[in-house]
C-alpha cells in the first residue's frame, strides 16, 4: 500500500471559534480507520473536513495524490454517513438511494436495477417503499449504507453511524462496513463511541483529541495502553 | 475554503441581500422623503401638551396591555400545559388565528359586549341598573388590545413551557413536588425566559397601534402617537409635525424591539399540540380550581368579543347591503389589495429565511443571519403612516395620487406582514437545513431539485401558513386604506368602519359577516392548497 495513493492531512488546519484542530495523518487506500477519542477532541471535525464541510485555513489533505481543499462536497471521492439524519424523511427508501445515483430522481432501467441490487446486499429487499419512519434504527442505515454502494466513491467517511444501536447491532452493521470496503477495495474513515467495537475490522487507529490524531498501526496494541497517557486516561487504564 | 467555493456559498444569499436592501431602502427613503418635504423636523411639536399627553397616554395604555395580556396569556398557557381535554389542539391552534382578525371585527365585538347596549349593560338592565358607560378611553383600548394579545403571549409562552425536558416533570412527580413547587422550579423559569420577547413584542404591537385607539379612544384625551401623525397627515397635512412625530414613535418601537431582541428562537408550535407530558401539579384541586378560573376569565376577554360580533351581525341587512354595487367594489378592492400583497410579504420573507438559513448553518454566521432578518424588525417599527406618506411623496411626480394610493396601500400592506410570514417560515426553513443542508450537498442535490425534493415538503406547510396569514392581515387591515380615504382605497374594513361611524348598524352587521368569510375562505382555501392535506 502506497501512503501517496491514500488520504494525507499534512498540517491540515481547522479553525472555530473556541477549537483548533491541527491533524498530520497518512490513511493508505484501502485500509480501515478507527478514528477514536473523547468527545469534542476532534473526530467530527476531520470527517467534515474531509467531507468538505469546514474551511481548511492551512495545510492540505488529499486522496489518491488529488487535492481536496477546492472540490465541493459532492465532488469529492467521498461519501459521509452521519449519526442520523442520513435520509429524507419524506422519501421512501428506494428513492433515499436512487438520490445518491441522480439527485433529480431520474433513473434509466439499468440504474434502478443497481439500487434495487444495492438494497439486497444490505439486506433491505421488500422493504423498498417504506418512509424513514416505518423502519428500524438499524434499517435507516442499512439504507443510507445502500446509498453509498450505489456512489461507489472509494472514501467512506462514517461518523459514529451506528453509536445508537444494540451492541450485537452495531457490531453486525461494522461488519457489513467491513464486507462492503473489501468487496469494493475502499478506504473507509469510522468514528467510534466504543473502541473495542474497532477489533476485528480496523486495520489502523486514530486517537483524537484535543485536535491532534495520532496514528497507531494496531488497534490492538492502541487498546493495550502505554502508547500515550492521554489515550490511556481516555481508555480509564490510568 | 478557497475562493470557488465561497463564490459558491455567497451566490445563492443573492435573493435575500436584494430584499433586505431594498426593505431597508424603502422604509429610510420613505423617512427621508417625508422629513424632506417638510423641510425638516420640529422638535417643539414634541414638547407640545397635547403630544405630551399622546405620548403618556401610549405608555400608560400599552403598559397596561402588555402586562394584562401576558398576565393573562401565562395563566392560559399554564392551564393548557396542565390539561388534556377533547378539543385541547383546536384551542391551541386558535391562539393563533386571534393575530389575523380584523381589528375592526374585534372592536366590534367589544362594542356588541361593553357597548351603552351591549351585552353587559343589558345584563345589568335585568336586575334594574342603569346602563354604565365604561368602555370608551383606557378600558375600550386594553380590552381590545388584551383580545389579541393574551392569545399571542399565551401561544409564546405555552411554546416555552413545553420545551421543557419531560423528565423534569417525570421527576418532579418522583420527588413529591406540591404545585407551587413545579411553578417555582420548573415553569417560572421558561416563563421568565420567554417574557422579554413576549413582553418586547406586545408592547411594540400596543403602543403602535391604530385602529382600536381610533375607534375606542373616545376622543383627545386617550389619542397616542399614531393618531396623532394620522390626524396631522390627514386633517392638517401638517408634514413636519407628522415627520417629528413618527420618529419618535420610531424610537419608542425601536426600544421595545430592543427587549424583544433578547427573544430565544421561537420553539416549534406543532410540538406543543403534539406533546403528551404528565405534569405533577395536574392533579391537585388549587390548580383545577386557577385553571378554571383562567378559562373563564380568558372566555371573558377573547370569546365573548367573537360571541357578541356574531350574535349582533344575525341581524345584519344582508340583501341590501350585499345588493350595493358599494359593496362589491369594496371586496374587488380588498382581493386587488391583499392577493399581490400577500404574495410579495410571503416571497420577500421566503427569500429573507432562506438567506438566513444559509448564513447560519452553512457559513456559520448566526450574527449575520440575524442582521439579516432586521429590515424585517425595523419595518414593523415604521408607522406604516409615516412610509405612506413618504412613499406618496416619492412617487407624486410619476402619477396622479389616485392611481398612487392602490399600489401604495399594496407594499405598505406587505411590508407590515411580511415580519409575520418571516416569523412562520424562518424557523422551519433552519430545521430543515439543519437536517438536510450536509447530506444535500454531498450528494451533490442543489439548485431546484433541492427546493423540490428537499426543502418544499418541509417548508409548504409554514409556506402555506405565511401566505394565508399576510392575505388575511391584508384583507382586514384598517390603517392605510383609511389614510387615503378615497374611492380607490375602500376595502371591506374602511367600508365597516364608515357604516358602524354612521350608526348604519344592520348594514354593519352584514359587511362584516362577509369580510370574515372572505378571510376565512382564503386562509383556509391558501393553507389547504399550498400546506397540502394533513398526513
Amino acid at each position: 500500500m502506497n501512503e501517496g495513493e491514500g488520504l494525507v492531512a499534512d498540517g491540515l488546519t481547522v479553525v472555530h471559534p473556541d477549537f483548533t484542530a491541527t491533524y498530520d495523518l497518512a490513511v493508505p487506500r484501502g485500509a480501515f480507520c478507527a478514528l477514536i477519542g473523547p468527545s469534542g477532541g476532534g473526530k467530527t471535525t476531520l470527517l467534515n473536513t474531509v467531507a468538505g464541510f469546514e474551511a481548511i485555513a492551512r495545510g492540505t489533505l488529499r486522496f489518491g495524490g488529488v487535492d481536496l481543499a477546492p472540490l465541493a462536497p459532492a465532488a469529492r471521492p467521498a461519501t459521509a454517513l452521519f449519526q442520523d439524519h442520513n435520509l429524507f424523511a419524506h422519501l421512501d427508501v428506494t428513492a433515499n438511494v436512487a438520490i445518491g445515483v441522480r439527485p433529480d430522481l431520474r433513473l434509466d432501467e439499468g440504474q434502478r436495477a443497481e439500487v434495487a441490487q444495492a438494497l439486497a446486499r444490505v439486506g433491505l429487499a421488500g422493504k423498498e417503499r417504506r418512509r424513514p419512519a416505518d423502519l428500524s434504527g438499524g434499517e435507516r442505515q442499512r439504507v443510507a449504507l445502500a446509498r453509498a454502494l450505489v456512489r461507489d466513491r472509494p472514501l467512506l467517511l462514517l461518523d459514529e453511524p451506528f453509536a445508537a444501536l444494540d451492541p450485537g447491532l452495531r457490531r453486525d452493521m461494522i461488519a457489513l462496513v467491513d464486507a462492503l470496503r473489501r468487496e469494493r477495495g475502499a478506504t473507509v474513515l469510522l468514528s467510534l463511541h466504543t473502541p473495542t467495537d474497532m477489533l476485528g475490522h480496523a486495520d489502523l487507529a486514530a486517537f483524537i483529541a484535543e485536535g491532534r490524531a495520532i496514528l497507531v498501526d494496531s488497534p490492538a496494541r492502541a487498546l493495550a495502553g502505554g502508547l500515550d497517557p492521554r489515550l490511556d486516561a481516555y481508555l480509564g487504564l490510568t | 475554503m478557497s475562493a470557488p467555493a465561497r463564490a459558491g456559498a455567497l451566490g445563492p444569499l443573492a435573493p435575500g441581500i436584494v430584499v433586505a436592501v431594498a426593505a431597508t431602502g424603502l422604509a429610510l427613503a420613505a423617512l427621508g422623503a417625508l422629513i424632506g418635504a417638510a423641510g425638516g423636523l420640529r422638535l417643539g411639536v414634541l414638547t407640545e401638551p397635547y403630544v405630551l399627553a399622546a405620548l403618556r397616554f401610549t405608555l400608560l395604555q400599552a403598559s397596561l396591555s402588555t402586562a394584562l395580556s401576558l398576565a393573562l396569556g401565562a395563566g392560559l398557557a399554564l392551564a393548557l400545559a396542565r390539561r388534556r381535554f377533547a378539543g385541547r389542539a383546536l384551542v391551541v391552534r386558535a391562539l393563533g388565528a386571534s393575530m389575523v382578525v380584523p381589528t375592526i371585527v374585534a372592536i366590534y365585538g367589544v362594542v356588541a359586549v361593553h357597548g351603552r347596549v351591549g351585552s353587559v349593560n343589558r345584563a345589568l338592565g335585568a336586575f334594574g341598573v342603569e346602563p354604565v358607560s365604561y368602555l370608551y378611553g383606557l378600558p375600550g383600548i386594553v380590552l381590545a388590545h388584551v383580545f389579541f394579545n393574551a392569545p399571542l403571549a399565551a401561544r409564546l409562552y405555552l411554546a416555552a413551557l413545553e420545551a421543557a425536558p419531560p423528565a423534569q416533570h417525570r421527576i418532579a412527580a418522583s420527588l413529591g413536588f406540591r404545585p407551587r413547587d413545579v411553578f417555582r422550579l420548573i415553569d417560572a423559569p421558561a416563563l421568565r425566559g420567554a417574557t422579554p420577547a413576549a413582553g418586547g413584542l406586545i408592547f411594540m404591537l400596543c403602543a403602535t397601534s391604530f385602529a382600536p385607539v381610533l375607534a375606542l379612544g373616545g376622543g383627545p384625551s386617550s389619542a397616542t402617537l399614531e393618531v396623532a401623525i394620522y390626524e396631522a397627515l390627514r386633517f392638517e397635512f401638517d408634514l413636519p409635525r407628522a415627520a417629528t412625530l413618527a420618529l419618535a414613535q420610531i424610537a419608542l418601537a425601536l426600544c421595545a424591539l430592543a427587549l424583544a431582541a433578547f427573544a430565544p428562537a421561537a420553539a416549534d408550535d406543532r410540538a406543543a399540540v403534539m406533546r403528551e407530558s404528565p405534569r405533577a401539579d395536574a392533579g391537585a384541586a388549587s390548580t383545577r380550581m386557577l385553571d378554571a378560573l383562567v378559562f373563564a376569565l380568558a372566555g371573558a376577554f377573547v370569546l365573548a368579543p367573537v360571541a357578541g360580533a356574531v350574535a349582533t351581525s344575525l341581524g345584519g341587512a344582508f340583501a341590501a347591503t350585499y345588493a350595493d354595487p358599494a359593496f362589491w367594489r369594496a371586496v374587488a378592492t380588498s382581493l386587488a389589495i391583499a392577493v399581490p400583497s400577500g404574495l410579495i410579504a410571503t416571497g420577500a420573507a421566503l427569500a429573507l429565511a432562506r438567506a438566513a438559513t444559509r448564513l447560519h448553518v452553512r457559513l456559520a454566521r448566526p450574527g449575520w443571519a440575524s442582521a439579516m432578518t432586521q429590515p424585517a424588525a425595523l419595518i414593523l417599527a415604521v408607522p406604516p403612516f409615516a412610509l405612506a406618506t413618504g412613499l406618496f411623496i416619492l412617487m407624486r411626480p410619476f402619477g396622479a395620487p389616485s392611481a398612487l394610493a392602490l399600489p401604495l396601500v399594496v407594499v405598505v400592506n406587505a411590508a407590515s406582514a411580511m415580519p409575520f410570514a418571516l416569523r412562520a417560515l424562518a424557523a422551519a426553513s433552519r430545521l430543515n437545513a439543519e437536517r438536510y443542508d450536509r447530506l444535500a450537498r454531498s450528494l451533490g442535490v442543489s439548485g431546484l431539485t433541492r427546493l423540490r425534493l428537499v426543502e418544499w415538503p418541509d417548508l409548504r406547510r409554514p409556506l402555506g401558513l405565511a401566505l394565508a396569514t399576510a392575505f388575511a392581515l391584508s384583507l382586514g387591515d384598517l390603517g392605510v386604506a383609511a389614510l387615503f380615504g378615497t374611492g380607490e382605497t375602500t376595502t371591506l374594513p374602511v367600508l365597516l368602519y364608515a357604516y358602524l361611524g354612521s350608526y348604519q348598524t344592520d348594514r354593519a352587521g352584514a359587511t362584516m359577516v362577509a369580510l370574515v368569510a372572505l378571510i376565512v375562505a382564503i386562509f383556509v382555501a391558501t393553507e389547504r392548497l399550498i400546506g397540502g392535506e394533513d398526513e
